[in-house]
């Protein structure tokens, strides 16, 4: 790795978006394909190799590339395919490595270009907080630098033409990563899920996949990519997003009205158990981080804020502590280094390191 | 219809009615079963006790039985009337048989949606809602495109003539047809 992947991957986070107190982050990604080559869940080593071929010898003749680093998943550990799972960096499919498959990641880590995912090539940009308009104006000037000298396989029917059916048309795929704890907490999250079922809604945990609902955070994203031009897509998820988010103020607003004393309490415990315990698994700190951003709506910690919290539910990830304090795989190591940065962290009642 | 009459994956006695799709690692996973089944694993059964107890452990089980699934009727009713017979299609760039896609979501490579389309027509309309893509277009493709709905809206046109017998018009149509597609097999 020539520059430090590591601090470096994460540097998207620390930008400013709107709507941070309930929008960790916003994602819209591009799937495309090389025509005449079979997609890479079916082609042969060679098919791939010529892949990867043409995408480097496409992206070393942009200049506006060159500051990418360019991450060959074969080569790496199974440690750094992880840690830039945990970032949001590569998909867990990537997580798996395999011959041929490559990440090209932009300084600070906000666009990624994966190569040989279930499709040819699958760009992304990420954003601190709900931010969809300008990833998507940066995500098509993306798209037309990459793709338009590259055969790309299009249908005027059918659009970009993807591995699996679910990925036709625009190729793309847009997610608002949201906390919400005040839905949670008020029991009306089970309303606001069946709300969003018909509109055409993916509901998914931290991960993205199967992953449960850990610090009551959840991933909502379009199910169709056909029919709808890129714009209106990510306007739909947009605005159903943006109700979401209403809700979720006004739960909170609930909660500190009807139950002040309760919320008050929960918050004050998960801090005492942040600030004092000497072992802390990764679902327990996404449970209790997620009472700690609650409380920072009425300024319980004085030092702390939404994007220093926003950060946090990545860096206590396995991999993330795992580098950050050389453990090594040691599951229990691990969580008492866990343990000790949160301390470190709460004590110092929120000061920002 | 693309998919077997299918036994309810959960009591495995009756033919499946109700279907979820649900994303697993990010492709989709079908969940068949039988209206009754489907009915006791309702995600909406109210089963909090305390503030304090796990809201991820409820959630999640919400999401294990049907969190991000969208049930479809419509189209299983019409399947398990018309047994699936096999299809012995392939396609001939890629060698994909098309019976390996009921088995995964993943085609062989994209001239598989040409080679396969009318099997494939009516699983992509029930994913999108739709079947034509309106978004933005390559720049290499995009003359071909326009020529193309060129074509569809005055074909349109030149059986709306024909049907008002509107004969005058018909000519001047099948003139700019003949046009369009003389320009689209030099483009080519
Ligand atoms: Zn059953
Ligand atoms: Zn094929």
């Amino acid at each position: 790795m020539k520059r430090n992947l590591y601090s470096e991957s994460d540097i998207w986070l620390k930008d400013e978006g709107d709507c941070e107190n309930v929008v960790i982050s916003s994602r819209i990604r591009l799937a495309r394909n090389l025509s005449k080559i079979p997609f890479s869940t079916h082609a042969k080593p060679e098919e791939l190799a010529n892949v990867e071929r043409l995408v480097d010898e496409r992206i070393q003749s942009i200049p506006a590339f060159n500051d990418y680093e360019s991450i060959s998943l074969h080569d790496v550990s199974q440690f750094t395919r992880r840690y830039l799972k945990e970032s949001h960096i590569i998909s867990p499919e990537m997580e798996k490595g395999g011959e041929h498959r490559k990440v090209y990641l932009s300084p600070g880590g906000r666009i990624s270009i994966m190569v040989n995912e279930e499709d040819h090539l699958r760009f992304q940009i990420l954003a601190a907080g709900y931010n969809l308009r300008e990833i998507l104006d940066d995500l098509i000037k993306l798209d037309t630098k990459l793709v338009e000298l590259l055969p790309i396989a299009f249908s005027e029917q059918l659009g970009f033409l993807t591995a699996c059916p679910t990925n036709l048309g625009t190729g793309l795929r847009v997610s608002v990563m949201l906390h919400l704890p005040g839905l949670v907490f008020n029991r009306q999250i089970e309303d606001t899920i069946k709300m969003l079922q018909p509109l055409g809604v993916t509901i998914r945990g931290f991960y993205g996949e199967d992953s449960e609902f850990t610090g009551d955070v959840f991933q909502i994203s379009n199910e169709a990519s056909l029919g709808k031009n890129e714009e209106a897509i990510v306007d739909s998820i947009g605005s159903i997003a943006n109700k979401v988010i209403e809700q979720e103020e006004e739960a909170r607003m609930e909660l500190f009205d009807k139950r002040p004393l309760i919320v008050e309490d929960t918050v004050w415990r998960s801090f005492g158990i942040l600030s004092q315990a000497r072992l802390m698994d990764t679902q327990e700190t996404m449970k209790l981080l997620s009472r700690i951003r609650l409380g920072i709506e009425r300024k319980y910690f004085s030092k702390m804020n939404h994007y220093i919290l926003n950060r946090l539910f990545f860096s206590i990830q396995p991999a993330h502590v795992e580098y950050k304090r050389q453990t090594g795989p040691n599951n229990q190591k691990r969580d008492a280094a866990r343990a000790e940065l949160l301390r470190c962290l709460f004590t110092q009642s929120g000061s920002d390191n | 219809m693309i998919v077997n009459p299918v036994m309810c994956m959960k009591c495995n006695k009756t033919i499946a009615t109700v279907k979820f799709t649900k994303m697993v690692e990010g492709k989709p996973h079908e969940i068949h079963l039988c209206q009754n089944c489907a009915a006791s694993v309702s995600p909406y059964q109210p089963k909090m006790s305390s503030l304090e107890n796990t809201w991820s452990e409820v959630l999640s089980q919400l999401l294990a039985s049907s969190g991000s699934a969208k049930p479809s009727q419509e189209s299983k009713a019409d399947e398990s009337k018309s047994p699936q017979e096999k299809i012995d299609a392939v396609c001939d760039f890629c060698g994909f048989p098309f019976e390996n896609y009921r088995k995964s979501p993943f085609l062989g490579c994209s001239f598989c949606y040409t080679a396969f389309e009318k099997y494939l027509i009516n699983d992509i309309r029930r994913i999108h809602g739709s079947i034509q893509h309106t978004g933005r277009i390559p720049m290499r493709f995009r003359k071909l495109v326009e020529i193309k709905r060129s074509l569809d809206y005055l074909k349109r046109e030149l059986q709306e003539a024909i049907k008002c017998e509107n004969f005058e018009q018909a000519a001047i149509l099948r003139d700019k047809i003949r046009h369009l597609n003389d320009g689209k097999s030099s483009g080519d």
